[in-house]
């Protein structure tokens, strides 16, 4: 999930030594088909195409829970894993989500010809509409705070910039297509 | 490569037909990968 581009990747995969085929979705096609909102993500495929388990968010090789999942359903000991129930605050409409689409490739558009801050200004349309979406927002901070992603990932920051943002959206009113759940009144 | 918008595919759905450009240029198509198990791991560098 990379928006700007092969080369972004290409260290990673090289770091990893990975053998196995990497392809880039510079406009999140694969969000925006199986409607994640986050990575690290892992999808079972059985050798008929039909998928047999997804993750999205937290799925990690280093996660033993997650690997003796894919090891059964490579050895056959299950069929299927069906997910959790998902914990998103609303469900946006196809007609949002293609709007979300639109703004992300104008964004990528913008930013390849060297127009960051319109760039930024797309992303963030998108965002407005699907706020629970860390992709977006990911998308956003790498190209805004660059100093944050490299030369090592900042993640104590993003946890606190995370917090930041969803307060002052929800401040503006800003929390989904549903709109922000009624605060509690104090002795309530 | 057709992709309907309003089902949004999910455990026991058959894995949509998309391609997506691989890091040596050339485009992968999902459809390809039938006939054996397959495990995507979607990250991103950020």
């Amino acid at each position: 999930m990379e928006t700007q581009g092969t080369e972004a990747a290409r260290p990673w995969v090289d770091k990893a030594g990975a053998e196995y085929p990497v392809t880039v979705d510079r406009h999140n096609l694969l969000g925006r088909v199986l409607d994640f909102k986050a990575v690290p993500n892992g999808v079972f495929l059985d050798e008929r195409g039909v998928i047999r388990y997804t993750k999205y968010g937290g799925f990690s090789v280093e996660r033993s829970g997650d690997v003796e999942t894919i090891r059964k359903l490579i050895g056959g000991e299950i069929e299927q894993q069906i997910p959790s129930p998902s914990e998103a605050q609303y469900i946006l409409s196809p007609v949002d989500r293609e709007l979300v689409e639109t703004r992300l490739r104008l964004g990528n558009e913008l930013l390849s010809r060297g127009s960051k801050e319109e760039a930024i200004l797309e992303w963030q349309r998108a965002l407005e509409l699907d706020p629970e979406n860390l992709i977006i927002r990911k998308q956003i901070w790498a190209v805004r705070y660059p100093e944050r992603f490299h030369p090592t990932i900042d993640w104590d920051w993003q946890g606190e910039q995370l917090r930041r943002e969803r307060e002052e959206e929800i401040e503006r009113g800003v929390c989904g297509p549903d709109g922000c759940p009624i605060p509690r009144e104090h002795g309530e | 490569m057709n992709v309907d918008i309003n089902i949004i595919p999910t455990v026991g759905d058959s894995f949509p037909d998309l391609s997506l450009p691989k890091l040596d240029g050339e485009e992968l198509s999902f459809s390809e990968l039938r006939g054996r198990k397959v495990l995507l791991f979607m990250w991103g560098s950020w």
